[in-house]
């Protein structure tokens, strides 16, 4: 028998071959079954594997964007898997995942730091501020009033993470001397739309190096 | 990623007691480590987290600057009696890596990274021991070493900060918590031997690194760290050269010269350095010390353009030196980004 008679002989439903409605209709029960799964029982098979030969398993605690929060998790995950993964804060986007990029830039303890290369229990017990804990209700931060001002993206991808880093920017400093200063301390986050002369004014408008105004205006 | 246990050591002793380097290996920073063993390429057991077991600050005087090896890139650059009064280290910092990475990565680890090259950071490649005797098609070469490499395919040192470290003698405090001990950085890494794809190093299983400390000289004072590389800013260097130069009455009186981007380790020129001391700074001079410095290189196939580029880097290294003294941020950054534009930039002029 080929793999072609394997394959008809399943799309005819025969002995030995699992019918794919049944197939189907299984995966369905086992995800409802997952979906459904009590924080105790997914605590409890955790544990399970806790008492197995490798130990993986931990808890940290974070204050994230002033909220405290406890969470169970694999020793593998980096910060930016916790966020985006274990608590559905999405803001911060995964770009390389190498640390190439700056994509993921977050704070930690007042630090910009790239959270794809931070092991998240190599963390705990820190203070970690995302794009979600900028903006103060419904008023958003000035960066990203100048992001908005400047359209300092295309994609928007990069976005969340030049807006980390921008603010980093002239908390340390950086952010009212020359453009080329800034456009350095700027260089660990990449824009592939290459918005950069946008991303550069809106960082310097925020600073007060520069008034604030729209680049496009100045086209003339 | 593999699972892998792990612990947060409080002190040096509890931390240098479980780590073997392989198995179970240290992390600070993380940013070399984790990168690697997403990769697959490294894949430790155990992880031990050392950043506050390990000392970390900065401090100085007029003969020597210790550093505690938890203390950050960005920390050191910055710190008064550190890279604010030593330019060449906090050039061969600040051009070395991005500001996020410079926050988590310690000094520690810095010197400690690994080969950038696509032989070693692939799982599919030839690693640690099986000698690689052929270029693997499309393959990028440039990260693999002219200097230092017996004439075989092995991986080039990728680091900026290692490049101050070997050229300004510093040593490297190693500590098992009980004994402590301190090997110079020149000899603290090794060329990659026999089938070996990469360097290594002095360190000990149940070892770790404490701290450096540079000796304080005139010509660490005059100093300057020169860096070319594919694009202005946030990448690894092609060539690069950490230059410091004592003149007095028009004659050098003491040189220090380490390149990067080139040697399976980081390099240490004591050729370069001889024929620069005792001379006038001339020219002249820089261009026969460049030679000098460039004479050992095996460039493999392709990698011949790095020879000149390692002797025109380290040339005008020295020239830039002598010319301007050592530089402030604007004038590197007008040097590394071949601009120095200090208008607001004008969209659409």
């Amino acid at each position: 028998m080929n793999r072609d008679d394997k394959k008809a002989s399943g799309s005819s439903g025969a002995v030995g071959v699992w019918p794919r409605r049944d197939f189907l209709k299984g995966v369905g029960l086992a995800a409802g079954a997952a979906a459904t799964t009590s924080a105790s029982a997914a605590t409890a098979s955790q544990q399970t594997e806790h008492s197995s030969a490798t130990p993986t398993q931990r808890e940290i605690t974070l204050t994230i964007n002033k909220q405290k929060i406890t969470q169970p998790i694999d020793n593998r995950t980096t910060l930016v898997d916790l966020l985006r993964e274990h608590l559905a804060m999405t803001g911060t986007k995964k770009g390389c995942d190498h640390g190439t990029c700056g994509a993921c830039t977050v704070h930690v303890n007042g630090q910009r730091v790239l959270s794809c290369l931070t092991l998240a229990a190599t963390i705990d017990g820190a203070d970690v501020t995302t794009i979600e804990g900028l903006a103060d209700g419904d008023e958003l931060h000035p960066m990203q009033e100048a992001f908005l001002r400047c359209d300092g993206y295309q994609c928007g991808y990069c976005t969340p993470g030049q807006i980390m880093s921008g603010v980093a920017c002239i908390e340390e400093g950086h952010g009212n001397g020359s453009a080329e200063e800034t456009r350095e301390w700027m260089s660990g986050n990449l824009c592939r739309c290459s918005a950069y002369p946008n991303i550069l004014a809106a960082v310097r408008q925020t600073s007060g190096a520069e008034p604030a105004s729209d680049p496009a205006e100045q086209t003339s | 990623m593999i699972p892998f246990d792990y612990h947060n050591a409080q002190t040096v002793k509890e931390a240098a007691a479980l780590i073997d380097h392989r198995s179970v290996q240290a992390i600070a920073g993380g940013t070399t480590l984790i990168d690697l063993m997403k990769l697959n390429v490294l894949t430790p057991a155990s992880l031990v987290h050392v950043r506050d077991a390990l000392p970390s600050g900065v401090s100085s005087d007029d003969q020597v600057l210790h550093i505690g090896a938890a203390t950050t890139m960005a920390e050191l650059a910055d710190a008064e009696k550190g890279g604010r009064a030593f330019p060449v280290i906090r050039q061969s910092l600040i051009l070395a890596a991005s500001p996020q990475i410079r926050n988590m990565a310690t000094i520690g680890g810095n010197l400690l990274q690994r080969t950038r090259s696509p032989y070693y950071r692939h799982p599919d490649m030839p690693i640690d021991g099986h000698a690689i005797t052929n270029h693997g098609e499309g393959v990028d070469t440039a990260m693999l070493a002219v200097l230092g490499n017996s004439g075989r395919l092995v991986g080039m040192y990728p680091g900026d900060f290692a490049i101050s470290a070997v050229a300004f003698d510093a040593q490297l405090e190693l500590s098992n918590g009980e004994t402590n001990r301190r090997v110079n950085a020149r000899e603290f890494y090794q060329v990659p031997q026999q089938k070996e794809f990469q360097y290594s190093t002095k360190l000990k299983p149940n070892e770790v690194i404490t701290g450096v400390i540079f000796p304080v000289s005139a010509s660490l004072k005059n100093s300057y760290y020169f860096k070319i590389r594919e694009r202005s800013s946030y990448a690894f260097a092609l060539a690069s050269a950490a230059v410091g130069l004592d003149i007095q009455n028009g004659i050098i009186r003491r040189a220090n010269v380490g390149i990067g981007g080139l040697g399976s380790i980081p390099w240490h020129s004591a050729a370069a350095e001889q024929a620069l001391t005792g001379q006038a700074p001339t020219d002249d001079v820089f261009r026969a010390a460049a030679q000098a410095a460039l004479a050992s290189a095996q460039p493999p196939a392709g990698l011949e353009y790095k020879v000149t580029l390692a002797q025109r880097t380290l040339e005008r290294a020295l020239q830039t030196l002598r010319d301007d003294g050592p530089l402030d941020d604007d004038a590197l950054w007008a040097m590394q980004h071949g601009r120095s534009d200090t208008q607001p930039t004008q969209r659409g002029a």
